[in-house]
């Protein structure tokens, strides 16, 4: 038996029973995104390639996600040049209920170059419904606080929020799609050159799709 | 041995052919010894018999109570459109979250991000939703089938109790037999 049938037996066959054991899912993701900032003029549209891994453990469970995007400008936009941009986000997640979690983490993005676009650091602190649609498809649906945000280019922001659709289908054995889109809205405000408190906001959507393996 | 003492005269002797637990003996040929002693005299007399038993009317254990049966203990529950529901439920919620948190001097943001990922959990929803549903355990059925087993069991235990009954009360019949038939157990 060749590597390659090895490797597909061992991807569709059926995990073991979960019963008080570590779960994880990991795999590639394909990402789509869009960016504004500041103004509506200012607004970017891209995609790009990252990963995803999640894990169980009885009440607790972890998420973390990692993207790597190209942005340019969209149409109609006052931007000249895109960016690329990293984005990091990480959650802990303890099970209240049994559809609900309150969770904590935190997300990174960073832009390059560094002058393109802002990038932004901040605490993850917020709640997540998730329900079971059927057997090995769960829905996710996620509200975070964006706490004590960090800017490259300075500022501070009193409103951040974080809103997060997630899907995870077991498509077959240890084979999963996975699916996730959020949403951030960050009250940016800033006083350059100290002539004055101005708005800088900014708003960004993303979209993760792909597939990963259970263990 | 069965009986043992000092006598004088003629003695009277019974053999009840059970065991110390009350059963009768096993059916078969046995030999029936006498040994007396007087002084330094011995004498000593045997008689083979045969024991058989009469037949014995014993009640069979219970596997089922008439009238009463064992229920399936999972049930398949019903197509239901829950599944899709909650699909519409959660994008709805990522939807009207994402429109009501727009930044108005941003403008509206793109919705193909949203459209991708709901369209998928919506889809998943769908496909649920036609799924036959997976068996799930039927909690009173299980607790049917318990209390049915139990009750079984109880007739089953007095069942055995009387069988035992009837098998000590069995009719014992020993016929004499020649003496060259042969030694069985004494």
């Amino acid at each position: 038996m060749s590597r390659a049938a090895v490797g597909l037996a061992l991807l569709f066959a059926s995990p073991a029973a979960p019963a008080q054991r570590v779960t994880a899912i990991v795999g590639p993701q394909f990402a789509l995104a869009s960016y504004r900032e500041v103004a509506s003029g200012l607004r970017y549209q891209g995609s790009g390639f990252g990963g995803a891994l999640s894990a169980r453990y009885r009440r607790l469970s972890a998420e973390a996600s990692i993207v790597r995007l190209t942005l340019d400008p969209a149409n109609g936009s006052a931007a000249t040049s895109g960016f690329t941009a990293t984005d990091v986000n990480a959650w802990v997640a303890y099970d209240v209920a049994t559809y609900a979690s309150v969770e904590a983490g935190f997300i990174r993005r960073t832009a390059d170059p560094e002058f393109d676009a802002q990038s932004v650091g901040a605490v993850r602190i917020g709640a997540r419904s998730f329900y079971e649609l059927g057997p090995g498809a769960t829905v996710l649906f996620r509200a975070n606080y964006l706490a004590a945000p960090k800017f490259s280019g300075g500022g501070h922001a009193g409103f951040s929020i974080d809103l997060g659709l997630g899907l995870d289908v077991r498509l077959a054995g240890r084979l999963h799609g996975t699916a996730g889109y959020t949403f951030q809205r960050i009250n940016r405000k800033t006083n350059p050159g100290g002539t004055g408190e101005i708005d800088a906001p900014m708003q960004a959507t993303m979209a993760r799709v792909g597939v990963g393996v259970g263990f | 041995m069965i009986d043992s003492g000092a006598w004088n005269g003629q003695v009277n002797l019974s053999w009840p052919a059970r065991l110390a637990n009350g059963d009768p003996v096993p059916a078969g040929n046995y030999t029936v010894v006498v040994e007396a002693r007087l002084g330094q005299n011995t004498a000593s007399a045997s008689q083979p018999v045969r024991v058989s038993h009469g037949s014995v009317d014993t009640l069979q254990s219970l596997t089922s109570l008439p009238g009463y049966q064992y229920l399936p203990e999972t049930e398949v529950p019903p197509q239901s459109w829950r599944p899709l529901g909650l699909a519409f439920l959660y994008t709805g919620g990522a939807l009207v979250g994402t429109l009501g948190l727009e930044s108005s001097s941003l403008g509206s943001s793109s919705k193909r991000e949203l459209a991708v990922v709901g369209g998928a959990a919506l889809v998943t929803g769908f496909v649920m939703t036609l799924r036959k549903p997976a068996p799930r355990p039927a909690a009173a059925n299980i607790l049917y089938n318990r209390l049915l087993r139990d009750q079984i069991a109880r007739r089953n235990q007095d069942i055995a109790k009387e069988n035992v009954a009837r098998r000590q009360q069995v009719q014992l019949t020993l016929v004499p037999l020649p003496k060259a038939s042969g030694a069985g157990p004494r």
